[in-house]
């Protein structure tokens, strides 16, 4: 090989490369500048301290992560502790009602063709396109004691008083995260069931396995990509959900997203708010690795 | 997704009649799972409508209950459209919606071209960071940004905000496109530059028509997750009005709660309609 000729592959080479960093530059730039440091940022604010002029001290502290931790009735006894398994238990809650409630959904999609589906998939699509705000404050007037559930058996004489779990609540907060995260779950779970090369159905089912059976051996396994990711894209945001204990709540229980919000804008504690984050960034991390595990991204248009 | 008439290839074979019909017990489980889930799906659909429904019932009513019923009004509207600062609200993130989902368009289209047809050190690693913005919750992301806006002495505002939602919508620019990408057909770019075109004309006029239907839906799910983002705004937005934190306002602190009605009604209206005629003209589930 000539040196010219090399030297024109290098042009080339050279060519490529300043071609590729204006297209993935800016991108990659704003990823970095905008998620990567301010979390990698949060993690060391974690450490910090803050004067009594709120300005941050830098530092090598895990006091914030004392006060997370230690209660003044003892460890693990702190409302933090308390919020952070109680979002847990939300979360895990709405996950489990989605998928029961998607997958004959999702499955009938696929069996539909036509009008019918293009009906049956307007009817779900709108709840999903209406800005998530509306989705929780809707169920506003069904819940609480004056809300459309209680005043209708009151109204009715089925009860004498308002019933509790009607009430704001526990009930109302996992029954309206159902309601605005279930489209997630239907459209994952559609997608991959959507996938399924149906012969390998026939084949089983001509090999005389019960519907049952096709479904516990062949159509859940075949779709429990679509599961595993669904139930990231559920899980993950309803574990850090504000608004809708917010509205829904009423006081009777806060969730994390709101434990740390109000750290921030009532005391200032960032630092304090940034150790209580980790507590969100590390199932963010988990729910990454899972998906990066069983999905192409190819296949997540 | 698969094509348009993929949904079709269940339909037809799970119509046809069974060839081995071995037990009667089977016909059974499968008659009720056939009429289960319809009845469940019917379920379903009255669940994801109920609430939504009410709130176009309620805004039409005198009080904010249903029980008593006290009559049909409009003044709720009127209440809507003389709230000036809920209206400006909504302008204003209307804007900031617009321009961030524009930001994540310029950004992301290059970058997804850069990833579906490059190899580079790293490109698994710009994969996976692109999904990021898409899990992380929004508080982590309103927290993180804060700290650091502060720490570098930039103050909150619209171009915080502008700078948090173009990259919260990245992914919704830059998943569609690898996915388009993945399944395009190059021998249309191979025959347009055997055609004798340039490789910008191959861009413009072979590549880009046949992926810009992926990127118009994805800026429409850039514009939406914008729009309707409340926790991010309410970290970095500073005392910038957005329609979200109004309507927050409006419930956690009961001011001016008639105009909520309407204004909620106005939005599943127009999102109804949007998506009856996007339903219509094409196979939308391709880009969600």
């Amino acid at each position: 090989m000539s040196t010219v000729q090399q030297l024109g592959e290098a042009f080339e080479r050279r060519g490529e490369r300043a071609k590729l960093a204006i297209m993935a530059g800016p991108g990659v730039s704003w990823l970095l500048a905008l998620i990567l440091a301010p979390t990698a940022f949060l993690v060391m604010v974690s450490f910090a301290e803050i004067n009594s002029s709120y300005d941050l001290v830098w530092s090598f502290s895990v006091s914030n992560y004392g006060d997370l931790f230690v209660g003044q009735s003892g460890l693990f006894n702190t409302p933090f502790i308390d919020s952070f398994l109680l979002s847990i238990g939300i979360a895990a809650a709405t996950t489990v009602a989605t998928v029961v409630l998607a997958y004959p959904v999702a499955y009938l999609l696929t069996r539909l063709s036509g009008r019918t589906f293009k009906i049956v998939l307007f009817a779900v699509l709108v709840p999903f396109f209406t800005i998530f705000i509306v989705r929780i404050y809707s169920w506003l007037a069904i819940f609480g004691q004056s809300g459309l559930l209680n005043s209708f058996l009151l109204a009715t004489g089925i009860v004498s008083a308002p019933v509790g779990i009607f009430e704001y609540g526990l009930a109302a907060v996992v029954i309206s995260l159902t309601h605005a995260f279930f489209p997630y779950m239907l459209l994952t779970l559609y997608s991959s069931l959507e996938g399924i090369d149906y012969g390998v159905i026939e084949a089983s089912r001509d090999l005389g396995a019960t519907r049952i059976e096709i479904a516990k051996d062949v159509v859940v396994p075949l779709s429990a990509q679509g599961l595993i990711t669904g139930c990231v894209f559920v899980f993950v945001p309803a574990l850090g959900t504000f608004i809708t204990p917010q509205f829904l709540a009423r006081g009777q229980f806060t969730m994390i997203a709101e434990v740390l919000a109000s750290r921030i804008n009532e005391l200032y504690a960032l630092n304090y708010a940034a150790a209580g984050s980790l507590f969100l960034i590390i199932p963010t991390l988990i729910a990454f690795a899972i998906v990066m595990r069983t999905t192409s991204l190819e296949a997540m248009g | 997704m698969a094509d348009s008439e993929g949904h079709g290839r269940l339909a037809r074979l799970v119509g046809e009649p069974r060839v081995t019909g071995t037990v009667s017990v089977d016909r059974v489980v499968s008659a009720v799972a056939s009429y289960g889930m319809w009845v469940l799906t019917i379920g379903i659909i009255v669940f994801l409508w109920l609430p939504l429904s009410l709130i176009v019932v309620l805004s039409f009513m005198e009080s904010s209950v249903l029980f008593p019923f006290e009559g049909v009004t409009l003044a709720n509207y009127v209440s809507l459209f003389t709230n000036s600062s809920l209206l400006g609200a909504a302008r204003q993130s209307a804007i900031v919606a617009t321009t961030s989902a524009s930001v994540a368009t310029l950004l992301g289209v290059p970058l997804g071209f850069a990833i579906a047809r490059h190899t580079f050190p790293g490109r698994s690693m710009v994969r996976g960071m692109v999904i990021l913005p898409l899990l992380m919750p929004g508080i982590i992301m309103g927290i993180s940004l804060l700290i650091l806006y502060r720490v570098i002495g930039f103050s909150p505002g619209f171009l915080g905000t502008v700078l948090a939602h173009s990259v919260y919508g990245l992914p919704f620019i830059v998943l569609p496109v690898i996915a388009r990408l993945a399944v395009f057909d190059r021998k249309l770019e191979e025959g347009a530059r055997d055609l004798g075109a340039d490789g910008r004309g191959v861009l413009q006029d072979v590549t880009l028509p046949i992926i810009s239907p992926a990127i118009a839906a994805g800026f429409v799910f850039a514009w939406l997750r914008s729009f309707e983002d409340f926790i991010r705004v309410f970290f970095v937005g500073g005392t910038m009005d957005a329609l979200t934190k109004e309507m927050y306002g409006m419930v956690v602190y009961s001011q001016g709660t008639e105009a909520m009605d309407p204004m909620a009604t106005l939005i599943v209206v127009v999102v109804a309609s949007a998506l009856a005629v996007a339903i219509n003209l094409r196979d939308i589930l391709e880009y969600v």
